[in-house]
């Protein structure tokens, strides 16, 4: 049990707090409990046995029983409008959020021409008979099904890994139907088994779409439309064992298909941890992230996936591309891995990965610090980062954001008075320059041991109170978190209202951080204007990461689309017109999101015409016959 | 046709009747703010300005070079801060506004302005920076559009002043109170001067507390013509835009159309040459006469709002994402571009001017000197008028009002520089002076006293000639043929167009397409008709291709002119001075005009004369080459000759001359 309490841990900004946890359910034995519904699915559906740590998968191979096929997510999570009350509430009782939301309601109707009572249900679950039926390459088909690896033609598991999760994504889930999916769903069980479908698919010329968690952003795993060929969409998801850990030299090697909460917990009965948490942690992949350059939140004490990761191994059509040593870093040459990390799946299929691991901090924390004003807490940042005093993760939302956070507190709890109250008790006279409509939260999370908290406490509030920062305590820190998982749950309940709902980020150099937050948020209500959307968007940026060099920023943007008629095509229209603002500002095309096929117009202006060529020459010569054809950053 | 009134509000009315004091201490209500306004103390400004990355990398730069302490070169940087910046004052403002509200009322009869211009900057001022871009004709402009911005309830400008004005001690303050900052006139390639300058018109843009206002001609315009444009300040208000420190900035451009200029006289003497008194605070004072004059209306024309950003659209601005921001850098696209903008600036100013009656007698007056009546003169402006409203130009001319009324009100204003005798023949005077005085034109004293007349009247003129100056470029490029193929007309107009850059400023890269339109424009109005060869002038046309042609041609006389003198005089192979030239040009063609050979006195302008050495140079004709006594320049007579030869073709030149300085009457006849 100690080791599941270590799991309540690292879940902590996913599940409620054990001391708020009144009801007793803490999300472990939630997981237990699914993971035994998915082992006795798995043994009905294909004999799949389970790995070695004596546990099925979390998410079964029939992906859409648990998860929303057309959505984000748990299917028993979502927001909902209660007809009676007219008030929305989160349903489900895996996160901290849950129940009624008084306050959601105003902070809603501050977005121009919302109306909850305007519907745009999605479409009922497709049949069978309107999804595409695949293209079948006999030859290949009698092999694989001859090599016993696990497979389905099963049309809604074939429309499942069809897509990721951009705006583009979704409407064509909810509204129509994708011109191509894949014509196969295979499911690997080791890295002998893919270098064996490798083999089949060069041999047949069969295209594969390696599929990880599918939460990439990036239409990196959407079928080309003009590809004839057979299409296989490689599912990692069985390959997700911990193969071993060597405490020594606190390594791990890992199979690419484990999600990140499964690592997290596998590798903590070992009283490990590999720190990197993106926000879709439940639900993305080991060999996602090493083919996306992901980014977790924890960066500041971990690394970024290409710092975590010590060795790779990847299969191609030409072979397996691999180094002969665990080392954490060799002078030998271009590195290899940075022709894999980033490659989105067009080189080959990432199988295993070693991973550098952490012990588990004894010590997490929360925090939070309130500004006056957005350009305080950017100065507050930046000086936290030239210190080099960055907790585990330091976040900056703007007034938008610290607002929506703010609508999302339960109803035990006033949205301001208790926020304000509560500073005044101890802040009385400072608390006058603090106006609701500029002031801004820094969101911090301490880790390590007790002591090293305390002290990278001190270090930070410090500096904070010398930018005219205010500590606003842990709670609204924790809250901070758990709404950018929440988040990803409101965009489908913004589609049921005709809002439109998307992300984009990415990294500036430091004196550009406020010029670009301004500027982005310009060009986007400008261009929402010349486009014809109805109604003033809503736009609201944070910083998510700080380097010494410069940011991570994040953008959310929402505006209602009632009466527009192509609202996904002017949705594009606007978000390219921020990307090219963004770029005409200094800003880099992805910090982390990757380019897949929907940035894939702004690459050349970005790496050059020679890097173009260098990618290419690349591409060419490992995979010659474009096996791995999902067309994605060239 | 609406008149003024229409559509402009005359902002003097309510201090006719309402208290100037009430005025100044009013609570502005409603002013707009920038949404990202960054509220600065003008000390705080200079602080920042010297802790700027971009000083201290000029800084480093220099000390290197030079071997100079850095603190010595910081010492430098703040005192040119000091000399340069504003100190916008509102107590000051406020009791200059009452000062104000009473010199405009006895100067003017009213000043009229475009609300409905008012209200889009107004609109723009809370969502991007705002440059307001005003024509320059007179000293009285600064004061002009702060006292509007304050009648609106709009922030006051942050003006750019020229250095000049810091030696009128008191002036000098009140402007800096009222938010001007002074710039040198030339500091070139002076690199620490350029620092502080960029850097402190950057942050005041960027803190956008108000418009920030200057001038795209650099200097007041004297001749009534529009200067070709100053890129200076425009590339360091475009930097931040092209550098993503602000999301775009707003060009209003403005035009003021003055009935009369204040300072019309002190104009026409600066044009001849005769030296200008240095701005003093006592010369102001002694212009104190000046309030017994009438000068009749102002117009101002608030034009719509220009996005940068539009106009920029163009450019890839991540082009600069490999330099640090402090570092000056401008694409030479990007300079076009801005060059581009400058220009088209320009054209909306020149589109919105307002030309008063007094402009079109002046144009009429000028072509036919001492020789109207006022019958004739009436209906050949009464005419004019009809004319030049097809082209779009605007005229305000009172509805309802006798043509013979109003040409007797313009005249009244403009007293001093025509005559109208009792047969109802009408002079222009002898002196700017003293209008009844008689003067020796046979003496060049006599000559260049009474040409002063002419300037004057010249520079109303060249509002229309500014306005109109396609269609007279068009017309001259028939060469007083009646009908042209199109391809030769406008490789006529081409060569105009390239003699007459200084002259006539123009977007280059519009220039075919500006060709095309106004031909069309000609043909719409029923002046030229044409088939797919051939352009021709119709017989309602013939007076009007005859009066622009009239219009332009003394400039073409004045360049061929500089040619003949040029010729006669070879240089010698060190070069000679240009200004030298230009007053030795002048003083000859003074001499012929007092040999009564010539009548043309407006040639005397030694802007007229300046430009077309200038334009020969940009030919290539003259070869320029810098001194340390300004620069100089050399040419062969056989290429001078050529352009001669070229302006020939255009009108009627002289041909007994073979040389400038032989006898002989140089008459100008339009060859029609
Ligand atoms: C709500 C939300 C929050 C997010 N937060 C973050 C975040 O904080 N940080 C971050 O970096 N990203 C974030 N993302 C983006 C996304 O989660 C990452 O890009 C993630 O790395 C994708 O992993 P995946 O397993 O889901 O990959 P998929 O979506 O399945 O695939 C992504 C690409 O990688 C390829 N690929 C997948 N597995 C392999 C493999 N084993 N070998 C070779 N190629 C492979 C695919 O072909 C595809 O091109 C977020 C996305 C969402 C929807």
């Amino acid at each position: 049990m100690a080791s599941n309490r270590r799991i309540d841990n690292i879940l902590g900004h996913l599940s409620t707090p054990p001391d708020q946890n009144k009801d007793g359910t803490c999300i472990h034995s939630q997981v237990n409990k699914l993971e035994k519904k998915n082992c006795s699915e798995l043994s009905d559906n294909m004999g799949k046995e389970s790995g070695v740590n004596g546990r099925g998968p979390r998410i079964p191979k029939r992906r859409q029983d648990l998860l929303k096929w057309n959505g984000w997510g748990f299917r028993d999570c979502k927001f909902v409008l209660d007809p009676v009350k007219e008030l929305v509430s989160f349903e489900g009782d895996r996160y901290q959020l849950r129940g009624p939301l008084p306050y959601f309601n105003t902070w809603l109707e501050t977005i121009e021409g919302v109306n909850l009572h305007a519907n745009r249900e999605a479409q009922p679950d497709i049949q069978a008979d309107k999804i595409p039926k695949p293209i079948i390459n006999d030859g290949f088909l009698e092999d694989i099904k001859r090599s016993g690896i696990s497979l389905t033609l099963d049309p809604h598991d074939r429309l499942f890994r069809a897509h990721g999760h951009t705006l583009h994504d979704l409407f064509t889930l909810r509204e129509g139907i994708f011109e191509r999916i894949p014509d196969i769903v295979i499911w690997p069980d080791c890295h002998d088994e893919v270098v064996r479908i490798v083999n089949m698919c060069v041999k047949h010329n069969v295209c594969i779409i390696p599929y990880g968690g599918g939460t990439n952003v990036t239409r990196a795993v959407e079928c080309p439309a003009n590809e004839s060929r057979m299409i296989v969409s490689l599912d990692t998801s069985q390959m997700n064992r911990i193969l071993w850990v060597d405490d020594k030299n606190l390594t791990a090697n890992i199979e690419a298909g484990i999600f990140g909460v499964d690592l997290e917990e596998k590798l903590s009965k070992y009283g490990l941890c590999s720190g990197h948490e993106p926000d879709s942690c439940e639900f993305s992949s080991l060999g996602g992230w090493v083919a996306t350059r992901a980014s977790g939140m924890k960066k500041n004490v971990y690394g970024n996936i290409e710092d975590i990761v010590v060795h790779i191994r990847m299969v191609t059509p030409q072979g397996v591309i691999e180094k002969n040593c665990q080392v954490p870093r060799m002078s030998t040459g271009p590195d290899l891995h940075h022709i894999i990390l980033g490659s989105e799946g067009t080189l080959g299929v990432v199988t295993e990965v070693t991973l550098r691991v952490r012990p588990l901090p004894p010590c997490r924390k929360y925090g939070s610090v309130v500004f006056p004003n957005f350009e305080q807490g950017v100065h507050f940042v930046r000086e936290v980062a030239r210190q080099r005093c960055a907790p585990a993760s330091i976040r900056l939302m703007d007034n938008v954001q610290f607002r929506f956070g703010m609508s999302l507190k339960p109803p035990s709890e006033s949205i301001w008075t208790s926020l304000v109250d509560s500073l005044k008790k101890v802040y009385v006279t400072k608390l006058k320059g603090f106006n609701p409509e500029t002031m801004v939260v820094t969101t911090l999370l301490f880790e390590g041991t007790k002591e090293e908290v305390a002290a990278q406490e001190k270090r930070v509030y410090s500096v904070a109170t010398r930018f005219g920062g205010l500590a606003s305590g842990e709670d609204n820190g924790q809250r901070g978190y758990m709404m950018t998982f929440a988040i990803a749950y409101i965009r489908d309940f913004a589609m049921d209202h005709y809002i439109i709902a998307e992300s984009f980020e990415t990294t500036v150099p430091w004196d550009r951080v406020l010029d670009v937050c301004r500027n982005v948020k310009e060009r986007i209500t400008k261009e929402c204007a010349a486009n014809g959307v109805p109604y003033a968007p809503i736009i609201m940026s944070r910083v998510t990461q700080t380097y010494d060099a410069g940011a991570c920023i994040y953008f959310y943007f929402a505006y209602m689309y009632k009466g527009i008629p192509n609202p996904v095509e002017v949705y594009e229209k606007i978000e390219t017109a921020a990307r090219d603002e963004i770029i005409s500002n200094g800003g880099s095309l992805s910090h982390h999101h990757g380019i897949g096929k929907h940035r894939k117009p702004f690459m050349k202006g970005t790496v050059s015409d020679v890097g173009m060529m260098a990618l290419r020459a690349v591409k060419d010569r490992l995979d010659p016959d474009n096996i791995f054809g999902n067309q994605n950053l060239m | 046709m609406a008149g003024i009134q229409d559509n402009h509000e005359d902002i003097l009315d309510p201090r006719r009747k309402g208290s100037d004091i009430r005025f100044a201490l009013q609570t502005l209500r409603g002013v707009p703010e920038y949404k990202y306004i960054n509220q600065q103390t003008p000390k705080e400004v200079k602080e920042q300005v010297l802790k700027s990355q971009r000083l201290r990398h000029v800084i480093e730069q220099l000390s290197s070079e030079k071997g100079l302490e850095e603190d010595v070169i910081y010492k430098e940087a703040d005192a040119i801060l000091e000399e340069m910046g504003h100190n916008l004052n509102m107590t000051t403002l406020r009791s200059l506004a009452t000062i104000f509200a009473n010199i405009f009322r006895q100067l003017f009869r009213h000043i009229y302005v475009n609300q409905s211009g008012i209200q889009k900057m107004r609109a723009l001022m809370k969502e991007s920076p705002v440059v307001l871009l005003p024509t320059h004709r007179s000293y009285l402009d600064f004061l002009l559009m702060s006292y509007i911005l304050f009648h609106y309830h709009l922030p006051l400008p942050f003006i750019a002043a020229g250095a000049d004005f810091m030696q009128m001690k008191f002036v000098g303050e009140i402007l800096r109170r009222c938010g001007g900052f002074f710039i040198r006139r030339s500091f070139g390639s002076d690199r620490l001067y350029w620092a502080v300058f960029t850097e402190y018109v950057q942050i005041n843009l960027t803190n956008s507390e108000g418009p920030l206002e200057f001038f795209v001609e650099g200097t007041r315009s004297r001749t009534g013509k529009f200067l070709s444009p100053k890129l200076g300040l425009l590339s360091v208000v475009a930097e931040p835009f092209l550098k993503g420190a602000v999301p775009d900035v707003t060009l209003v451009p403005i035009s003021i159309s003055y009935e009369r200029i204040v300072e019309e006289k002190l104009h026409a003497q600066e044009m001849l040459g005769i030296p200008k008194p240095k701005e003093s605070t006592s010369g102001l004072l002694k212009a104190r006469s000046i309030f017994q004059e009438d000068f009749g209306s102002i117009v101002v024309h608030f034009c719509d709002p220009i996005s940068l950003r539009d106009q920029m659209k163009s450019i890839d601005r991540s082009r600069h994402n490999l330099i640090p921001r402090f570092i000056f850098s401008a694409t030479p696209e990007e300079q076009r571009l801005i060059g581009s903008v400058a220009q088209d600036v320009q054209q909306v100013q020149r589109d919105h001017m307002i030309m008063s009656p007094w402009v079109l007698c002046a144009a009429c007056l000028l072509q036919r000197p001492d020789s109207y009546t006022l019958r004739e003169l009436t209906s050949q402006v009464a005419w004019l008028k009809d004319m030049i409203r097809q082209y779009g130009i605007q005229v305000d001319w009172p509805v309802g009002t006798g043509a013979q009324d109003i040409i007797h009100s313009a005249f009244k204003i403009h007293h001093s520089l025509v005559k109208q005798h009792k047969d109802g023949e009408i002079t222009f005077s002898r002196s700017l002076h003293s209008p009844n005085a008689s003067v020796d034109t046979s003496t060049r004293e006599g000559v260049l006293t009474h040409a002063a007349v002419h300037m004057d009247i010249a520079m109303y003129r060249n509002y229309l000639a500014a306005s109109l100056a396609v269609q007279g470029l068009v017309s001259l490029s028939f060469c007083g043929l009646d009908k042209c193929s199109q391809d030769e007309l406008y490789e006529q107009y081409q060569f105009l167009v390239k003699l007459f850059t200084e002259e006539f400023t123009s977007n280059p890269s519009h220039s075919k397409q500006k060709f095309d339109r106004t031909v069309s424009l000609l043909v719409a109005c029923g002046a030229l008709d044409h088939d797919r060869e051939e352009v021709r002038v119709t017989a309602k046309g013939e007076r009007e291709i005859a009066f622009f042609t009239d219009m332009m041609s003394p400039f073409l006389l004045g360049y061929w002119l500089v040619c003949q003198y040029l010729m006669a005089h070879p240089s010698s192979p060190q070069g000679v001075p240009i200004k030298q030239t230009a007053k030795d040009i002048q003083m000859r063609i003074a001499t012929i005009i007092s040999q009564g050979k010539l009548h043309h006195y407006e040639i005397l302008s030694l802007n007229l004369l300046t430009n077309a050495l200038t334009a020969l140079t940009h030919m290539g004709i003259l070869v320029r080459e810098k001194s340390d006594n300004g620069p100089l320049i050399s040419w062969s007579a056989e290429s001078v000759s050529r352009v001669a030869d070229k302006i020939s073709e255009f009108i009627q030149v002289p041909t007994d001359m073979t040389s400038f300085s032989q006898p002989g009457e140089v008459a100008l006849t339009a060859k029609l």
